[in-house]
């Protein structure tokens, strides 16, 4: 049954990616600004001909429906094309930059989890205590705190005053380690290199916090509030009833159910923060996708524009569905039908 | 390997790795770059940021000092025996990084990379187009090629410094692709590695011949190694200087410069670019297709509070198109501000109580179309500013729709024929004001394609740049600096006007 299911929604993700694939490339397509011009520059000599002969050559003087075909049947084969600026495969260009995007993100995901379910828990318990106060105002802060401010005040605060933190990028140079993996803190851990290890999560610490942070105040109060839920229902006064230690009735009883709603919620949050660390990536000089992305949108770089979009949304897709699955697993109650 | 002999093996390398990095004394200069390079190979970008990295690997057949005169470089000297061919003779005794001694063979391979079809790994060199109308490249001696052009282009030497050479033996044995990520060069430092988003690394090559006499001092660069680091936001690009990790941040916003100035470890350098900034007219339509209305727009803005107000002072007022730095230059003297006069030309024309208009402009040249509205509202003239994306904007430039914009023009070259050319020629790229001169275009035919002589040549550009002062199809603003953020401790370097960081003389003190 699960079996079926799993087929069924994988056969629906299909039309979910033709359609994106398709926006995309329409949206790309109608946008005004040519990448050749933009290319080509000033200060030199260059003849209509000259542009229209690169324009040829990058196919961009075909008609929409034929320039879409083309890239469809790229995708088919796997190949995303080349691209305009970087005069390189764009799937080369993704694959170089999808490892640092993914690390991040999951640094900043069990931090945001590590901060947030306790928290919240306690915040539930002890409600309306000054704990509970104090997390209802953090969460606020931290879910209104413009993630661009709070980076600059974070490099400005770690690494200029104090300076124990490096401003940014993702490694220094001289550490020895061979990126192999292209995840940094694995690559380090497979050979050994402790001195690149500590350099690669000085790197790491301050992005990650603050792309963590909305996370973070969103599942705190999700905690909280689904922990209040679970605590007023009647099997918890049972176990209550029954003499178990309060530890064990909030973390075994409460706690378990309590978490069905947040774990899904995580990893649709997870794919956002995929998507939402352009700035991020951009104040700490990190070499991940969104970076990729924004350069590209400003060349005009079409075909890589593309290639990132498609695989933002495999990964979303991908997220969405092991959120559904993790919910059946995680309550019995719900069949995947 | 056991999990327990892998942690053992973790900690005793973090240990030794914190005592060998007390003890390494070497000099390395750490420039922070806003984006990263697009590639490694000199021949296939148009790229600011990448040229300026590859500059330091890299060198031309001829350089420019950072007073912009050219000066040979892999080149000792030139002729030009017949009006299509250029005969350059080269230095002896160079070596590429990898020990291979370089010859007429490379030159010949870059050029005719650079400019004939399809020539790397199937595309076309997109630097074709600062090749003007040379069509290839021969061999005559072991230290000698000539470069052939189709017409007569006298601006060929004022290209070249955007052409490195590129090694023949090492490019057809590795492929275009492995050599794009792993470049050897001629340079004074050497490719080391690339952390694409994140640095590229380079060390002093000790075989390097010295680089032109021109520049001394000759010999190897003076630090160890070097890396440019990509930091592509303003604020942590200053964050990184103040911490000390980088020692030379480009392109500092005017705004920001207080924040470098108030840290008594780094400086403010700043260097006249090679951009120049002005107002456009739509010269096919009322009310700009008289030239006294023009002349009212020169007269009405004062370019001098401009540049005070919204550029910090930090820009050279220009009286035509060119830039002072070019030698082509002629200096006449700007309109100057004065609105009576303004006011009577304008009424002159016809027009006494003005006319509504529309100023376009780009976001980043808003504060100067506010500042120009003000200043015509004080002529009677009814303006508004409209902030465009110029991707939008560009094609009804090109239709004649709009009657007034405030843009810029990059010139690397600093030769006419690469921003006065395309800028007002009849019917050229970047003619989007519809300016149309006979005289003009009869003189840009002789500069360029008539006369051999480089007195006349000059003489003829002189002359253009007077046709555009009296028909003032712009209003000439200004060539903006561009703002570095140095440590201290860099010593014998400056910025250039071509944005190139050339890094052989460059040390680092203290």
């Amino acid at each position: 049954m699960t079996l079926t299911y799993l087929i069924r929604r994988l056969l629906q993700a299909v039309p979910v990616f033709l359609g994106v694939t398709f926006i995309v490339f329409l949206l790309m397509y109608m946008t005004p600004g040519d990448p050749v011009d933009l290319m080509m520059g000033e200060g030199s000599v260059v003849s209509e001909e000259e542009i229209e002969q690169l324009r040829h050559e990058l196919g961009l003087d075909r008609p929409f429906y034929e320039q879409y075909g083309r890239f469809l049947a790229g995708i088919f084969r796997g190949d995303l094309g080349n691209s305009i600026t970087h005069r390189r495969p764009v799937a080369t260009l993704i694959w170089e930059r999808l490892p640092a995007t993914i690390e991040l993100t999951l640094l900043a995901g069990v931090i945001a989890l590590a901060v947030a379910i306790p928290a919240g828990v306690v915040s539930a318990v002890r409600r309306y205590s000054v704990l509970d106060a104090v997390g209802s105002i953090a969460s606020l802060i931290g879910v209104s705190m413009p993630g661009f401010w709070l980076g600059l005040i974070l490099i400005i605060f770690f690494s200029v005053t104090l300076k124990v933190l490096p401003v940014a990028g993702r490694i220094t140079y001289g550490t020895g380690l061979e990126p192999r993996t292209g995840f940094f803190v694995l690559d380090a851990i497979l050979q050994g290199n402790g001195r690149a290890l500590v350099d690669v999560l000085k790197h790491l610490i301050m992005p990650a916090f603050a792309m963590s942070v909305v996370m973070m105040a969103m599942t705190m109060r999700l905690t909280r509030s689904s922990m209040l839920e679970v605590i007023n229902q009647d099997y918890i006064k049972t176990a209550r009833a029954k003499g178990l230690a309060n530890r064990t009735v909030i973390l075994r009883h409460a706690l378990r159910n309590a978490l069905i709603p947040v774990v899904t919620t995580v990893a649709l949050n997870l794919g956002s923060l995929l998507g939402g660390n352009m700035i991020i990536e951009s104040v700490f000089a990190w070499p991940g996708l969104g970076r990729l992305v924004v350069e590209s949108v400003y060349a005009r770089d079409y075909p890589v524009v593309q290639g990132c979009v498609l695989v933002y949304a495999l990964i979303y897709v991908s997220l969405n569905l092991i959120a559904d699955l993790s919910y059946a697993y995680l309550n019995p109650k719900i069949r995947l039908e | 390997m056991h999990w327990r002999s892998k942690l053992l093996a973790l900690a005793v390398s973090l240990l030794f790795g914190t005592l060998l990095f007390c003890f390494a004394q070497e000099k390395t200069l750490v420039v922070a770059i806003e984006h990263d390079v697009m590639t490694l190979d000199p021949g296939n970008h148009r790229d600011r940021e990448t040229e300026t990295v590859i500059r330091n690997m890299f060198d031309g057949l001829v350089t420019r000092t950072p007073d912009m005169e050219i000066v040979p470089e892999l080149a000792v000297s030139w002729e030009r025996p017949s009006p299509n061919e250029w005969v350059f003779h080269l230095r002896d005794g160079v070596t590429w990084h990898d020990g291979t001694p370089f010859t007429a063979e490379d030159v010949k391979f870059t050029i005719d990379r650079t400019v004939k079809e399809g020539m790397i790994a199937g595309q076309t060199s997109p630097r074709k187009g600062l090749l003007g109308s040379v069509t290839g490249a021969e061999v005559i001696d072991r230290l000698t090629v000539k470069i052939i052009t189709s017409t007569p282009w006298p601006a060929l030497i004022s290209f070249l410094p955007f052409h490195e050479i590129v090694p023949k033996h090492y490019v057809e044995e590795v492929g275009d692709e492995y050599f794009a990520e792993h470049p050897v060069g001629t340079g004074p430092f050497k490719f080391v590695r690339w952390d694409k988003g994140v640095q590229v690394v380079m060390e002093r090559y000790e075989g390097y011949y010295g680089g032109s006499p021109d520049i001394p001092p000759v010999g190897p660069a003076k630090v160890d190694r070097v890396i440019f680091r990509i930091i592509p936001e303003t604020s942590t690009r200053i964050a990184a200087l103040r911490a000390g990790e980088v020692h030379i941040a480009t392109r500092i916003p005017v705004d920001l410069i207080p924040e470098i100035e108030a840290d008594p470890n780094l400086q403010v350098m700043a260097v006249r670019g090679t951009r120049s900034t002005f107002i456009e007219m739509n010269v096919t339509k009322p009310p700009f297709d008289s030239v006294l209305v023009r002349r009212a727009m020169n007269y009405a803005i004062d370019v001098d509070k401009i540049v005070d107000l919204v550029l910090a002072g930090l820009a050279t007022p220009i009286p035509s198109l060119l830039s002072p730095d070019s030698p082509f230059y002629k200096p006449l003297e700007p309109y100057g501000y004065d609105p009576e006069r303004a006011r009577a030309l304008l009424a002159e024309a016809g027009y006494p109580d003005g006319f509504e208009l529309t100023i376009d402009c780009e976001d980043y040249l808003k504060d100067v179309a506010v500042v120009v509205a003000q200043m015509l509202r004080q002529v009677g003239i009814d303006a508004k500013v409209q902030v465009w994306e110029w991707g939008v904007l560009k094609p009804k430039l090109l239709a004649h729709e709009r009657a007034m914009w405030i843009t810029d023009w990059g010139n690397g070259s600093l030769d006419p024929t690469g921003i006065m050319h395309p800028k007002l020629v009849t019917g050229e790229r970047g003619n989007y004001s519809g300016y149309s001169s006979c005289l003009y275009d009869g003189l840009f035919e002789f500069a360029n394609n008539v006369t051999l002589d480089p007195e006349s040549r000059k003489e003829a550009f002189h002359i253009a740049q007077e046709v555009i002062y009296y028909d003032a199809p712009m209003v000439f603003l200004y060539v903006a600096q561009e703002v570095y953020g140095v440590s201290r401790r860099v010593a014998n370097w400056r910025p250039s006007p071509d944005s190139r960081i050339n890094l052989h003389d460059a040390d680092l003190m203290g």
